[in-house]
């Protein structure tokens, strides 16, 4: 129904606009037919006035030779050229191409019946009226001087003794001629208008029936494509006697053609204001629908997002955490969150950052904070969290600013690595010890020589490098087999390793070969000591699988330093020369570096 | 106020004192004057130099005593030339608001306009002939009538309806080749109606308006207040002693002439 009336009020706006459109267009055609009406018929009005006063001019001419035959007791042929070139008659006479007296004589009255029968009604009828007359169009060619030809010839008649007789009777008897004026019908529109009237054609017809017989005049142009209809207008315009259907006609160049002519722009911008119009009222009547529908897209579209985001914030693989930055209050927290440290939704939300003991290190958790605060994110930040249990949890967290609602929050994304730092941790263990009997292997023990060397070096102390080799170790191997052999190493390495302190190291180097660091020592009894033990200790049966039982001894070398080296390279070559030496001295013994000993 | 309506009426009794002793002295005849006829009926023909108008302007040339040249022209051309001044006088003319600025006048007779309709136009009044739209007038150039035959000519004129002529003639002609349906005449035209083929054809339609005065046209331009009084007071003097009504009496009947000039 809405949408009906939507349609309706639309379809109104057309219908008046296009009405009023319509109506303009009509109005301005009217009004310019009506103005080309006026023009037309102002120029008729002037055409008909100028042809009138020029044969009245005419008229006039004939009227002063008739004044002359009036005053004049004689008159001949040459007192009459005299007087008409007297007159100086000039272009405006143009279509006057002579004057002339016909009929001195006493019986006048004979000439009429002697006259062309074109002549003789107009010249009874000046006889008659004692006026001017003029004669019909001429059928027949008058003149015989040449091209021009005339088209009508005037008539004044004069009477005996110049007056003017009263009745018909005594003008009948006294008339004595006439003065008679033949008429080029072109010469006079010519002097007139030149060879062309502006903007109009022009056509005069002899009388009130317009024939091509009738006319008399015909100033029209070749005829030439018009994109309107010519408006065309008729006066009858009495002259002496005569009528004279007197028709002007628009021409193509006409100014009230070219220059009125506004109704077709009238008309296209009618059609455009109304579609115009049209367009602006669909644009404002379905403005509140549309609007509606892209806020219905929009709010799906919101939708879709929110459930997206919300799916993925509570898919995340990560912990999000998301709190305001002005005061740390907790503003949400994702499912994952909560697997990962235990807080529910409800125990967090609206809590501040620090009323729950989330962050083993309550300083790292400051620096986090200040690092996104100032810097408006942190990434990669390790740290351990506690999980609500008290569990450690090893995290990678990162953490960024973000606007909310137009306010600054900080979303922290928390994943959880522990696992992977324990098998981190696991392949270190595995790569710096002795995967047999779990003791550093050479690279993590040179490792910590070159460390303890340094603190030595530094704090001018002494510190004890011993090699140590198992004793016919590979007749055990030969005669039980390498998993007794291995088991033996396993064994012999847990005995020194009680035989040292926590910071002693003991290292596994080679098959059978051991090597003990002894980082803090006064003097060499220190070392001695530790090394009679371990050979004390490896010298106690040792009871393998199967219940077999071995015995085993051990040949250890002592290098000290400084005495014996300044570096790891050279302390080990020494302890090795040393240990060889309690080798050569018939083993399960144990030999100091002899470069300790003088001579 | 009242003393106020008394110097008025001294002021008036004094020009019109002024005027009547002018006028007793006859026009002033110091320069030729100007007269044009124009050819319209009983008025004035052409074709026996005789008519109204020619008789009224003979006998009050007679009158004056003024040497006046007489012309024939176009009723339109007339106006135009007692407009400009060019003219001083004319016959036979009835005002209106916008000749009144220009013209005087010297009322000498007074008649009703009708309409002269082609029978099978069946037509009954002016308003039948209005509404249907098949039917042109046929009118003079520059001629006024009575007020409903005026509201007809403009209507049809703004209809594209009038077909013009400057003489009555054409418009016969035009009537009985039926190129019009109708015209305007006055009671001085019925002659030439009843002399020609369209007087079978025709009927005459009353135009519903009261006779309309008709007189000489003075032009104001050229003619002071007082000649044109002087002018008038001949006219009135042809009223008064009959010559008027000899006149119409040689061209209408004695009711007919004497309902036309005393009114």
């Amino acid at each position: 129904m809405s949408r009906f009336r939507h349609y309706l009020f639309v379809a109104l706006v057309f219908a008046v606009a296009g009405v009023a459109s319509v109506w303009l267009w009509q109005h301005e055609q009217h009004n310019t037919a009506q103005g080309r009406r006026e023009t037309l018929d102002f120029n008729l009005r002037e055409i008909t006035s100028s042809i009138e006063q020029r044969v009245a001019s005419y008229g006039q001419v004939m009227l002063g030779v008739h004044a002359l035959l009036a005053t004049s007791d004689r008159i001949d042929t040459k007192k009459l050229q005299a007087y008409v070139e007297a007159l100086q008659l000039g272009a405006d006479f143009a279509g006057l191409d002579e004057i002339s007296v016909s009929g001195l004589l006493p019986s006048a009255g004979s000439m009429i019946l002697e006259a062309d029968t074109d002549l003789r009604e107009a010249m009874q009828a000046a006889r008659d009226s004692g006026r001017l007359t003029m004669t019909g169009k001429l059928k027949s060619p008058l003149s015989d001087k040449g091209q021009k030809q005339v088209n009508f010839v005037m008539f004044m008649p004069f009477y005996k003794g110049g007056r003017h007789p009263d009745t018909l009777a005594e003008r009948r008897t006294n008339l004595q001629g006439w003065v008679v004026a033949p008429v080029q019908m072109n010469d006079l529109m010519a002097s007139l208008y030149g060879n062309h009237v502006p903007g109009n054609d022009i056509k005069i017809y002899d009388g009130v029936q317009m024939s091509p017989e009738s006319l008399m005049f015909d100033s029209t142009q070749s005829a030439s494509t018009q994109a309107v209809t010519p408006l065309e207008q008729t006066e009858y315009l009495v002259l002496a006697g005569r009528t004279w259907a007197v028709t002007v006609r628009e021409r193509a160049d006409s100014a009230a053609l070219v220059a009125r002519d506004s109704s077709r722009l009238m008309a296209l911008g009618g059609a455009g204001f109304t579609l115009l119009l049209t367009l602006l009222a669909w644009v404002l009547v379905t403005g509140r629908a549309r609007a509606l529908a892209a806020a219905r897209v929009m709010t799906s579209e919101l939708r879709e997002v929110k459930e997206r985001f919300e799916l993925i914030f509570d898919t995340s693989p990560d912990a999000v955490m998301v709190t305001r930055l002005a005061d740390g209050i907790v503003v949400d927290i994702n499912k994952r969150f909560t697997v990962l440290t235990g807080f529910s939704r409800e125990e967090l939300l609206g809590q501040h950052g620090s009323d729950f003991p989330l962050w083993v290190d309550p300083a790292a958790r400051q620096k986090f904070v200040d690092e996104v605060t100032e810097k408006g994110f942190c990434e990669n930040f390790e740290a351990d969290l506690l999980t609500k249990d008290g569990l450690p949890r090893v995290s990678l967290i990162s953490g960024k600013q973000l606007l909310i609602d137009d306010k600054p929050h900080v979303i922290s994304i928390a994943r959880d690595i522990s696992e992977r730092k324990e098998i981190e941790l696991r392949m270190t263990h595995m790569a710096q010890h002795d995967a047999l009997t779990d003791l550093p292997n050479r690279a993590l023990f040179y490792d910590r020589l070159q460390q303890e060397l340094s603190h030595a070096k530094r704090d001018g102390t002494r510190l004890a490098l011993m090699f140590l080799d198992l004793d016919h170790f590979k007749s055990v191997n030969d005669t039980l087999g390498h998993g007794l052999g291995d088991a033996l190493l396993k064994d012999a390495a847990l005995r020194m390793s009680d035989c040292v302190r926590q910071s002693d190291t003991v290292g596994r180097i080679g098959g059978d070969e051991f090597v003990i660091l002894l980082p803090l020592i006064n003097d060499d009894q220190d070392a001695l000591l530790v090394a009679l033990k371990i050979r004390q200790a490896l010298a106690q049966p040792f009871t393998l699988p199967g219940g077999h039982t071995v015995h085993i001894s051990c040949s250890m070398g002592i290098a000290t330093y400084p005495e014996h080296g300044e570096d790891e390279i050279e302390l080990s070559k020494n302890a090795d020369t040393a240990m060889y030496q309690a080798k050569d001295h018939g083993r399960n013994r144990v030999e100091f570096c002899r470069l300790s000993s003088p001579g | 106020m009242v003393h106020l309506f008394r110097a008025l009426g001294r002021v008036l009794l004094l020009w019109v004192a002024v005027g009547a002793s002018h006028a007793s002295e006859g026009p002033d005849c110091s320069r030729p004057l100007t007269l044009a006829l124009h050819e319209h009926g009983l008025l004035y023909s052409s074709d026996t130099g005789s008519g109204i108008d020619k008789d009224v302007a003979d006998e009050l040339i007679k009158r004056s005593g003024c040497k006046v040249v007489v012309t024939v022209m176009a009723r339109a051309r007339i106006w135009q030339l007692i407009e400009s001044g060019a003219l001083d006088f004319s016959m036979s003319g009835i005002t209106n608001e916008k000749r009144d600025v220009f013209a005087g006048f010297a009322w000498y007779f007074s008649n009703k306009y009708y309409l002269l309709a082609r029978k099978d136009a069946r037509v009954t009044n002016l308003s039948s002939f209005e509404k249907n739209p098949q039917l042109q007038l046929g009118v003079i150039r520059s001629f006024r009538y009575s007020k409903n035959a005026n509201e007809l000519v403009d209507k049809l004129t703004a209809q594209n309806r009038v077909l013009y002529a400057t003489g009555l003639d054409p418009l016969y002609e035009l009537l009985a080749l039926n190129r019009i349906q109708g015209m305007i005449i006055e009671p001085f035209d019925y002659s030439q109606v009843a002399g020609r083929s369209v007087k079978d054809l025709t009927l005459i339609v009353d135009t519903q308006d009261s006779s309309v005065p008709h007189g000489l046209i003075m032009s104001k331009k050229s003619l002071s207040i007082i000649e044109q009084a002087k002018w008038r007071s001949l006219v009135d003097s042809m009223r008064r002693d009959g010559a008027m009504l000899h006149i119409f009496e040689k061209y209408f009947s004695t009711d007919l002439a004497t309902s036309m000039v005393n009114f």
